[in-house]
């Protein structure tokens, strides 16, 4: 039995260190590319979203690579994603790629004896026992904390950072490291030394950065395909930003925590009570946090035709009226070319910036009594 | 001193050259013919005619293609056109609250408050409206762009076109000519469906409170003026420099940024118009992003480098 799986942000780096753990190879297709979002795009409903199209040009790769088994985690429902795994199924299946398919659902969704049963099956070819298995598996959720902790902390300084691009370099090094990286103890070694060495870039704490979110649709957040590598431009332009939906933020929810009983007061929101779908109400949720803790603005990043996440730029635009909220949505599609993405999260980063000088200007003129004459800003 | 604003878009390439006091002393409309290149060397020779290197304290460039302007010519800021058409409006007049700029292939709507932006809106991925429409639908009438704001001020009974895109527009229109009707009021149609096209897409949602400014290049349209005027039900604004108001914004950030930190200016001088400036495109197979590098280089020399991601080939560094 081969393994595979879609590519989603960093799943594959950590997927093949956790098999590698307990004796299974998997197969890894070449990360996503424009060839490949064309390719599935060819197979695939033209109305769907990109991230569709990317996982069936990456699952037809891997049955190149001899792959013969999929792991998809379904999760039952939240969005059309739901049913992804079963569409990828008819789609492949009809186009000469017999997989096996192993859908993980959530317990609610398909039973515990049945996830157990499928569970059991993805680690049927281990060696390794039960107790050995849990423990990678306990390991992997570490590592994954880590990167992530890696990644945050590198969004937050990249704002400070003296010479410009060194938290990037830092990030982009522990991955390219990590892809090397023979089992969960080295890889924890690895980001931890990169953690460090980040933590000792030189900063510069008179800058005053921007501190925006990022937030969006699930996918489009986790693998930077799909959203230009937006984190890379952020960093780029010199902002502190910070991004709260990932891959440990998806475990956390649907694995660990699914009724998220422990933060239930604090994410309340009189905008989108409900769930309507996809992850419409998290993204509002989120839109609420930024307003509490006064950042300067946010980014939703969604591809087109994401139904939830519509429904959340609407909520976003009510926001922006009552709460002097400051959104800007990039909506990625295969169609749009680059420069147009770009100047628009260059032109809300500038408008931000200036308004944000203007505002420490005034506040500036105001204790000297003075006030601020200079047009354009 | 003088600066030197660049603006290089779709269809025009801009120049301008403006005092300290703001205040624009030339300018220039060129085609951009797609070799944007060429169209800044171009600016440069002739702007290099009049005046001398030592004049120009700063550069400044915007528009679609900014950095391979700067590249070209050697600027100290090089910023989106989005935030240079605010800042041309605001210094062009500090009580322009709204600003629709139509340009070649983009249209915005930029909302100012105090002279700050406070909100901005780009058209999607339909170019419905803009100037390349317009353009198109010029030739194919047989006649000169200019003329067409003559043709709809003449309208009597404007009819009513589809406006929602581009493509379906134009059959509209074909159709309206096969059933006999006016050029003038196929024209006049035509600038509302745009104007309403703009509204209710780029526009929906925003607040448009007076003055309300209206720039670029199809600003010079004076049907699509009219037309805007009608619908929004208030005087319409239109800068004397509205063409170059992107490259004029440019040069007053280039003033602001060199007037702040006291810089010398990276301008290479105008002899650059006579550069001979060569591309070279590949895709870099060193890791999985398979970029298509493009690098431009000017007598065997780097001057400049785009679209790696990780930047390795990035020689000079150059920041914006």
């Amino acid at each position: 039995m081969k393994i595979t799986f879609p590519h989603i942000g960093d799943a594959h780096l950590i997927g093949r260190i956790f098999f590698s753990e307990i004796g299974i190879e998997i197969v890894t297709p070449g990360a996503n590319t424009l060839k490949g979002l064309e390719t599935g795009s060819g197979v695939s409903p033209d109305e769907i979203c990109i991230p569709f199209k990317l996982m069936v040009a990456n699952l037809m790769e891997a049955y190149r690579l001899g792959a013969d088994t999929v792991i998809m985690p379904a999760t039952m429902g939240p969005c059309r994603l739901g049913e992804y795994g079963e569409l990828l199924k008819s789609i492949l299946d009809s186009r000469g790629y017999p997989f096996q398919w192993i859908l993980l659902d959530s317990f609610e969704a398909i039973g515990k004896r049945e996830l157990l049963r499928r569970l059991t099956h993805v680690v049927s070819d281990s060696d390794k026992g039960k107790a050995q298995i849990l423990r990678a598996l306990l390991e992997t959720y570490q590592v994954i904390k880590a990167l992530e902790r890696l990644d945050q902390r590198a969004h937050i300084l990249a704002g400070y950072e003296r010479s410009k691009g060194d938290c990037k370099k830092e990030v982009a090094a522990c991955r390219r490291e990590l892809g090397d990286a023979s089992g969960i103890r080295e890889a924890v070694r690895i980001i931890r030394n990169h953690l460090d060495r980040l933590e000792k870039v030189e900063l510069d704490y008179d800058k005053k950065p921007l501190q925006l979110l990022l937030t969006g649709e699930i996918f489009s957040m986790i693998e930077p395909f799909a959203n230009h590598h937006i984190e890379e431009l952020l960093m780029d332009m010199g902002v502190s930003f910070e991004k709260r939906v990932t891959l440990g933020w998806w475990i956390r929810r649907t694995v660990i925590n699914p009724f998220q009983s422990k933060d239930w007061f604090g994410r309340r929101n009189r905008y989108l009570p409900y769930s309507i779908g996809g992850y419409a109400k998290e993204t509002v949720e989120e839109g609420v946090i930024c307003s509490r803790k006064g950042y300067d603005g946010i980014i939703q990043v969604f591809p087109v035709g994401c139904m939830p996440e519509i429904v959340a730029k609407a909520v976003f635009a009510r926001m922006m009226r009552e709460k002097k909220l400051s959104v800007l949505t990039v909506i990625y599609d295969e169609m749009g070319g680059e420069a147009g993405y770009i100047t628009r999260i260059e032109a809300f980063v500038d408008m931000l910036e200036r308004r944000k000088r203007e505002r420490t200007k005034q506040e500036k003129a105001k204790k000297e009594g003075k006030k601020s004459v200079l047009p354009g800003y | 001193m003088y600066y030197l604003g660049i603006d290089v878009g779709s269809v025009s390439t801009d120049l301008v050259i403006m005092d300290e006091e703001n205040k624009i002393l030339d300018q220039l409309y060129l085609k951009t013919k797609g070799n944007p290149i060429e169209a800044v060397k171009d600016g440069l020779r002739q702007l290099g005619r009049k005046y001398q290197n030592d004049e120009i304290a700063g550069v400044g460039t915007t528009g679609s293609g900014r950095t391979l302007a700067a590249a070209v010519a050697g600027a100290d800021a090089v910023k989106n056109e989005i935030t240079a058409h605010g800042v041309a409006a605001a210094t062009f007049d500090p009580e322009i609250r709204t600003i629709i700029e139509i340009g070649g292939q983009d249209s915005k709507i930029i909302l100012l408050r105090d002279g700050v932006i406070t909100d901005f809106a780009m058209n999607t991925v339909c170019a419905a409206g803009t100037g390349s429409f317009l353009d198109r639908q010029a030739e194919r009438l047989g006649m000169e762009i200019g003329e067409m704001g003559g043709y709809a001020l003449r309208a009597e009974n404007p009819v009513r076109i589809a406006g929602r895109c581009a493509v379906f527009a134009e059959s509209d229109i074909i159709h309206k000519q096969q059933l006999g009707c006016t050029m003038e009021d196929i024209i006049g149609g035509m600038s509302k469906a745009l104007v309403r096209n703009y509204l209710s897409n780029v526009a929906k949602g925003k607040e448009i409170i007076p003055k309300v400014c209206f720039q670029g290049g199809v600003a010079a349209n004076s049907g699509i003026r009219r037309a805007l005027e009608e619908s929004l039900g208030c005087e319409i604004l239109v800068p004397e420099y509205h063409k170059v108001m992107g490259a004029y914004g440019a040069a007053v950030l280039a003033r602001e940024l060199i007037g702040e930190g006291n810089k010398k200016t990276r301008f290479k001088g105008f002899e650059a118009g006579y550069d001979d400036i060569r591309t070279e495109t590949f895709e870099c197979a060193d890791c999985s992003n398979h970029c298509e590098v493009v690098i431009l280089r000017s007598g065997g020399k780097q001057i400049g480098c785009f679209s790696d991601r990780c930047g390795k080939y990035q020689t000079n560094t150059a920041d914006s």
